[in-house]
């Protein structure tokens, strides 16, 4: 893809990511075909200031991890009373990493 | 994908540990009015599993019935102390993965929202009874 197409998504969608992958995503984006770009384009990411909100209303009934995908872990935070509270306040520091490796791992299929 | 898995068994091993030193001190405390929940401090009502430690440990000294009136969830949460822990050491003992995979195929199909939502339904239902119960 050219490379303005590639700059103005990393510009719009820098925040979805850990600042370590961005560079990667840039590289493979440069790289891929010009026919995955809707598709990226259309690509729902999840805004991890949100999940973070989320995280802090309604962390000990795993809401914000049922929000980013990872219903597993959302049930066992539910079941659990939030980790018996615990894991509620260590998600409100780790949820918008988890958030950012979510929506990278969304990302993954079209970058190959 | 051995950082994840190793980063689950961790999560279940300290989480099963955490519960076992709760249960312990509420069989000891039963008076206390100490409580993990952060939704029951904030809020007054309790929430979806609250009762489960209670249940727990009526449980453990026998009285089945007494622990589906406090919590159902507890139940289910007494049997899951005991099988989890064994399951993740056996595994990490053996070097293999089944409940990392086991994990990971529950996550998929409680995905699908026929599945999903009956399920949140339960809990629901399961709520509201705790709140009339006034847990």
């Amino acid at each position: 893809m050219d490379v303005q197409k590639v700059d103005m998504f990393i510009m719009a969608n820098g925040k979805y990511f850990e600042s370590h992958q961005i560079m990667q995503i840039r590289e493979r984006l440069l790289a891929v075909d010009d026919s995955k770009w809707v598709a990226i384009q259309s690509l729902s990411l999840k805004d991890p200031q949100t999940s973070l909100i989320l995280s802090i209303l309604g962390g000990q009934l795993g809401i914000d991890r049922f929000v980013i995908g990872d219903t597993g872990l959302g049930i066992g935070k539910l079941l659990t009373c939030g980790g018996l509270g615990i894991w509620a306040i260590v998600d409100w520091f780790m949820i918008q990493g988890a958030t950012r490796e979510k929506n990278f791992e969304k990302i993954q299929p079209f970058l190959y | 994908m051995t950082k994840t898995r190793n980063r689950l068994y961790g999560m279940v091993l300290l989480g099963c540990s955490f519960a076992y030193l709760l249960v312990y001190w509420t069989a000891n405390a039963p008076e206390s009015s100490f409580s993990v929940c952060l939704f029951k401090k904030a809020t007054g009502l309790p929430c979806p599993s609250c009762g489960s430690t209670r249940a727990i440990v009526s449980m453990a000294k026998g009285h089945f019935l007494q622990a589906l009136l406090y919590n159902p969830i507890g139940v289910f949460l007494g049997f899951l102390l005991i099988l989890l822990p064994l399951w993740a050491l056996i595994d990490l003992l053996l070097g293999r993965q089944s409940l990392f995979f086991q994990y990971q195929q529950a996550n998929t199909r409680l995905k699908n929202p026929k599945i999903l939502v009956p399920f949140l339904l339960l809990i629901a239902v399961n709520w509201i009874w705790n709140i009339t119960k006034g847990l």
